[in-house]
């Protein structure tokens, strides 16, 4: 796993060979490496803002702001985890400039020890098969507005792992958290994901959801 | 079905889903699976329990293609011009002022 200390995604150092770039090959040279990544980011800033505009405004503001950074960054990190990183700064100070926290999760902190542990944040099991049934209606359409549905931070976490593959502590270091509390957060978002897919099915009448418990009784036994 | 002599190497036929107190424990292995988490040897270990153990081979499927199904639907493609609109903002950026100014 990248240590996010190591990584050095977030902390640029002087780039000697950028800064005796003169500007246009400073420009070409960030094209390269910053572009190829253009749609995976508006993909990404669609997770933050949801109006295509605002998406489309969030990408050009970080990569201007990445651009004006670039010759810190050495050559050979991880320019990828950097440009997100950006992103979320990006987001965060366009967006949150009246101090505002993201919808709060105030059991976050809590459970970011027993992240790991937190067997109750997990939705009833339904039978596997059931959701295999329910999968074959439930596409890509709906898991993106339960996504979307999801706290800002659980959507962020999510999508940086499942759609862009980051490791645990390249996701701590693009959102500046914990490594815990991402694992938390990530946790908590695949759950409610997966408690949407069971709701819909059920909705549809496709299955009839079973909360079949480990002992198999206690909440039958009550109902 | 007792659970009792259920350890945590257990092998053989799987009893229901949720009723394998072990299976339980793995959801979180699996997960961390798929996200390339794990080392080679705990790798081995989620492999060898899966060999065995039709319900937690269903459950990884069912994860992997929850994440499959994230990523189709997130997979929205830049509005056509935006490439040539940051660029010509980059370029902008380059010939100003504050060109090279450390940003932070």
């Amino acid at each position: 796993m990248t240590s996010p200390t190591a990584s050095g995604a977030t902390r640029p150092r002087g780039g000697t060979v950028r800064r005796a770039m003169d500007h246009e090959q400073r420009v070409r040279a960030f094209e390269e490496e910053a572009l190829p990544h253009l749609d995976r980011m508006y993909a990404a800033a669609l997770r933050y803002v949801r109006r295509p505009a605002d998406a489309d405004d969030l990408v050009q503001e970080a990569l201007t702001t990445a651009f004006r950074a670039y010759h810190q960054v050495e050559e050979g990190s991880n320019v990828r985890a950097w440009l997100y990183r950006v992103l979320h700064t990006t987001f965060l100070s366009q967006y949150r400039r009246d101090g505002r926290r993201p919808a709060e999760d105030p059991t976050e902190d809590v459970e970011v020890a027993a992240a790991s542990a937190s067997s109750d944040v997990t939705p009833p099991r339904t039978a596997p098969s059931a959701e295999q049934t329910a999968l074959s209606a439930f596409g890509p359409t709906e898991v993106k507005e339960a996504l979307a549905a999801l706290p800002e931070e659980q959507r962020v976490a999510v999508y940086l792992a499942d759609v862009e593959g980051f490791a645990y502590g390249e996701i701590a270091d693009i959102m500046g958290s914990p490594v815990g509390t991402v694992m938390s957060r990530l946790h908590r978002g695949r759950s409610a994901l997966r408690a949407s897919l069971a709701d819909y099915a059920t909705r549809s009448g496709m299955v009839t959801t079973s909360h079949v418990r480990e002992d198999g009784s206690d909440a039958e036994v009550r109902a | 079905m007792s659970s009792a002599d259920h350890g945590p190497t257990v092998r053989g036929m799987p009893p229901a889903s949720g009723a394998h107190p072990h299976c339980d424990d793995l959801a979180e292995r699996i997960e961390r699976f798929l996200d390339g988490e794990l080392d080679a040897e705990q790798v081995r270990e989620l492999d060898e329990h899966l060999d065995d153990c039709l319900p937690c081979t269903t459950e990884r499927e069912l994860r992997a293609r929850i994440r499959e199904l994230v990523r189709e639907g997130c997979a929205e493609r830049a509005p056509a011009d935006l490439i040539d609109r940051v660029r010509a903002r980059l370029t902008a950026v380059a010939a100003g002022p504050d060109a090279g100014d450390d940003g932070d």
